[in-house]
């Protein structure tokens, strides 16, 4: 049976989500690394990667993110799905660039009186500027694979975030799933009683869709509210909620953040 | 509230709907979420999703997240809820034609404005000098005409169904609360029995 695309959205979602929490639970690399000292060596790569200009150094740098997914124990595949649609698209947009930096030409196109040459330096620039924006992709995807929901929170907490933001973040966090399981019987109801030969845009499929968010937003909310005064009941207050504990700080920590902060910062200056 | 709702447009957000050609495209919510939470409570769930977007799925991104809070946070949420107030203060509609016509016209505009913003970031940014404002202001405006369209026609409907099954939950909306229908609204005989 064909499964309808609006249904497809919502799996592949909670299907990228529940794969997140299984592969930040595995015993690799970056997992074992403290979350804030991880935060601090990617956040400093990507920032050095800004100020990388040549071509030769990124190509180099560009390995990084792989040897560290492969020491996690993070399929390619994944590492690569989750993060090639970004680069392409940037590389879409940054084609001009090929035409219009001046240098030497290495081929030119005769469009009827126009001459569009591709020129040397037009592609390095392209290079240079689909790579980067593929590096840092991929080191925030790194980030998040090997981190996990949960991680990701505590490092919220240790950056002194409000207590009222994290448990916005964790409440949207579990709800996403309510409303996941909520639309996907809406949507599932939906598709067995109607018949849609040909998915336009029109204005039956926008009152559809305000329909079925009229709906989900009823059924989510009268549920939350049950869930809401559950909770109370059992005497839950924000200002009560417990600092999550993050995991302590080891040696090797510091020395995996502290090299890359150095290699790094020397590769941005060079 | 602000729980649910950020989850529940994180979730909306994953459905896409057709739009010309190959091409979809997807709610953005900003007029929802501040008709019905109020400004900055609505500022504060946008800010949520387009986190939890750039963390989970790679959308939007770090780098970039201080103006798409900008565009779709700050300008796609406080716009509709001024151009809504405007309206509701001049003309004062009632549940019909009147009421629909101010919620399109707010989740129309706060969707067109965040993206000519967008646009505008995108001409005057450095790293992509070869799409001027002149370029990228027209592009991002015609499409979000449409997709303002689109989020227009959806506010409304949900909105207006909720006006219909739970007007409690937006009686307490400090914007949509503000509607001549909540303000005057008799008192439960109930309740005043029981004050005197």
């Amino acid at each position: 049976m064909k499964v309808p695309q609006s249904l497809r959205d919502l799996l592949e979602g909670a299907e990228t989500l529940v794969y997140i929490e299984d592969l930040s639970g595995k015993k690799g690399f970056m997992q074992s690394i403290n979350p804030i000292a991880k935060l601090v060596a990617i956040a400093s790569m990507i920032i050095s990667a800004l100020f990388l200009s040549k071509l030769s150094y990124l190509l180099a740098i560009c390995t990084i993110p792989v040897i560290f997914a492969l020491a996690s124990h993070i399929p390619l595949k994944q590492l690569f799905t989750r993060t090639l649609f970004i680069p392409l698209f940037m590389a879409l947009i940054s084609l001009p660039t090929l035409f219009l930096t001046t240098g030497n030409p290495l081929w030119t196109v005769n469009i009827g009186n126009v001459t569009l040459a591709i020129t040397a330096p037009g592609v390095t620039q392209f290079l240079i500027f689909t790579l980067r924006v593929w590096f840092c992709v991929a080191s925030l995807s790194l980030l998040i694979l090997s981190t996990g929901f949960d991680k990701t929170l505590k490092i919220l907490s240790a950056i002194h975030v409000p207590p009222l933001i994290i448990q916005l973040f964790s409440l949207t966090y579990r709800y996403f799933f309510v409303s996941i399981h909520e639309a996907q019987s809406i949507l599932i109801a939906k598709e067995a009683r109607t018949y849609i030969n040909k998915r336009t845009l029109n204005l039956q499929s926008l009152k559809d869709l305000g329909a079925i968010l009229s709906s989900l937003f009823i059924r989510t909310y009268e549920r939350s509210e049950r869930v809401y005064l559950a909770m109370k009941a059992r005497g839950f207050e924000i200002s009560k909620t417990n600092k999550p504990q993050i995991q302590t700080l080891h040696v090797y920590d510091v020395v995996f953040t502290v090299s890359i902060i150095i290699a790094f910062t020397y590769l941005a200056l060079l | 509230m602000m729980g649910l709702l950020t989850a529940l447009f994180f979730a909306a957000m994953m459905i896409n709907f057709p739009l010309l050609g190959p091409t979809t495209a997807h709610l953005i919510g900003g007029a929802v979420i501040g008709l019905i939470l109020g400004p900055f409570a609505g500022l504060i769930s946008m800010t949520i999703i387009l986190v939890l977007q750039a963390l989970l799925f790679g959308d939007g991104g770090l780098i970039v997240l201080g103006v798409n809070t900008l565009n779709i946070g700050v300008i796609g949420v406080f716009i509709p809820c001024l151009i809504f107030i405007a309206l509701n203060k001049l003309f004062k509609p009632k549940i019909g034609i009147g009421l629909y016509g101010t919620i399109f016209i707010s989740a129309f505009f706060g969707d067109l404005l965040a993206a000519i913003a967008a646009g505008t970031a995108v001409g005057l940014s450095p790293l992509s000098p070869w799409y001027g404002l002149s370029v990228a202001v027209p592009a991002m405006a015609l499409n979000h005409s449409i997709i303002g369209v689109a989020e227009g026609i959806v506010t409304v409907i949900l909105i207006g169904s909720l006006l219909k099954l739970r007007p409690d939950v937006l009686e307490k909306s400090p914007i949509l609360g503000k509607l001549s229908l909540f303000q005057n609204k008799p008192q439960n005989p109930e309740n005043t029995n029981a004050k005197a």
